[in-house]
């Protein structure tokens, strides 16, 4: 009888200590093929959007110079009164390069 | 009857096929009451000019008084070869030249439809002084207009160019050393590469000579522009001037300041000519033609040869030539382009 129960207990022990080492290899499996998904798919979900840029109250946008045509005043004030001589008169015909640069302008 | 138009900051130099004009440009204001003023001037003969009950004396009497009583102020309407922004009755002034040396122009008749042309010139924008050139060129055309001219302009240095430039085919370099700036143009073909000025001249050589001298500057020009025994190519050991007087301190400052003037405007050639892109090639030597009052000064040829460094200039030279009737030699390039011009017109309508 005590033989009995003595055999009894080891296979107990035995049977236990199987079911634990199974256990521990489906932890072991289950944690490196399905323990990781979970946390990658929290990645994903809360990688963040890159940055739109959005203009700025005082900032304003660079679109060049636009040239305008100016509508000019310009104002030469007239003398009142005036009495003038010129300092020097050289009279005669002057002497011009005239003709040569006519002739450089019609053959260039 | 074409006219070309010099504006220079210390002459307005008018030319016309048969007679050339010049008016010193530069003023001074008679203190007192207007009528008798004008009436004291027009008795002995003094050209003026009245704007705001002020009277002006102008032209070279205005300069001649500057000199005799050393605590007038002589005014200028230019300044650096261009419209002197510090001077209020500039305009009035320079409207009365403009008119005495242009007159009005003919009106326009069935025979002759055309209006007569006027090309006056304009300085190329300065490379060491932060101001434009089109307010200046909008004044001036407006008041040559006033007296009934159709209007062009051309660049200083390119009216230089058209006198001293024709025999070597419109190619070379010109040089007009005028008294508030010195304008340059590098041409090829009649086409020009490159063009700027300098806001030095001949009022900066006086300037500077009345500063180390302590002489008036109407004193120093006068000098310059008078004396005979003036050679600024003379060096300093042989120097024929009495020693210690006001004129011979004058004239030994003159000459260096000649040089400094003529080495600053070469460096400044070199260094825009290597600085900018696509100027052309010059496989042959060209000649430099300067023009200009600044450069009538006896000997001032030798001192630009003196200055000149065929080694480390980028351009081959033949000769640096003094163009002949240095001081007339923009007007009558514009003269020649006014001549041109009206031709043009004539041809266009027949």
């Amino acid at each position: 009888m005590r033989e009995l129960l003595i055999e009894w207990l080891l296979n107990y022990l035995l049977i236990s200590l199987v079911l634990w080492q199974i256990g521990f290899i489906i932890h072991l499996l289950l944690k490196n093929h399905y323990g990781k998904r979970p946390k990658e798919i929290y990645k994903s979900i809360s990688t963040a959007p890159t940055a739109v840029e959005v203009e700025l109250p005082n900032r304003k946008k660079d679109i060049g110079v636009v040239d305008v045509s100016v509508k000019k005043h310009i104002v030469a004030e007239k003398p009142t009164d005036f009495k003038l001589d010129s300092d020097e008169t050289i009279d005669g015909s002057v002497k011009l390069q005239k003709d040569k640069l006519k002739e450089l302008r019609s053959g260039l | 009857m074409s006219v070309g138009l010099d504006c220079g900051t210390s002459f307005y130099i008018a030319a016309r096929e048969k007679k050339i004009k010049k008016q010193r440009n530069a003023f001074l204001t008679v203190e007192g009451e207007t009528s008798q003023v004008k009436r004291m001037l027009a008795r002995q003969k003094i050209p003026y000019v009245e704007k705001g009950g002020k009277v002006h004396i102008v032209g070279q009497h205005a300069f001649n008084y500057a000199q005799i009583f050393s605590t007038s102020t002589l005014r200028r309407p230019m300044k650096s070869g261009l419209l002197n922004p510090a001077e209020n009755d500039a305009l009035p002034v320079l409207n009365a030249i403009v008119g005495e040396i242009l007159g009005n122009a003919k009106k326009p008749t069935k025979a002759k439809p055309n209006k007569e042309v006027c090309v006056y010139c304009i300085p190329a924008k300065p490379i060491d002084e932060n101001r434009e050139v089109s307010y200046h060129e909008d004044v001036l055309k407006t008041i040559i207009e006033q007296y009934g001219y159709e209007v062009k302009v051309i660049e200083e240095a390119v009216a230089l160019g058209y006198e001293g430039l024709v025999d070597s085919a419109l190619t070379g370099v010109s040089i007009s050393m005028g008294a508030g700036m010195c304008n340059v143009a590098v041409m090829y073909q009649g086409m020009t590469a490159l063009s700027f000025s300098v806001a030095r001249g001949g009022d900066w050589v006086d300037q500077n000579v009345a500063m180390d001298t302590g002489s008036p500057v109407a004193k120093v020009t006068s000098i310059k522009e008078n004396s005979t025994s003036l050679d600024i190519s003379k060096s300093h050991i042989e120097n024929i001037y009495d020693e210690g007087s006001e004129e011979a301190n004058i004239l030994i400052a003159l000459r260096s300041y000649y040089g400094a003037l003529i080495n600053y405007l070469l460096t400044n050639l070199k260094v825009q000519f290597e600085g900018v892109e696509n100027v052309p090639n010059f496989p042959e030597a060209v000649p430099i033609v300067i023009g200009g009052g600044t450069s009538l000064v006896k000997g001032f040829v030798d001192v630009f040869n003196e200055q000149f460094d065929q080694d480390t200039f980028p351009i081959p030279i033949k000769e640096i030539v003094l163009i002949e009737d240095a001081h007339t030699a923009v007007s009558r390039g514009c003269l020649s382009e006014a001549m041109l011009v009206e031709e043009e017109n004539a041809e266009s309508d027949s």
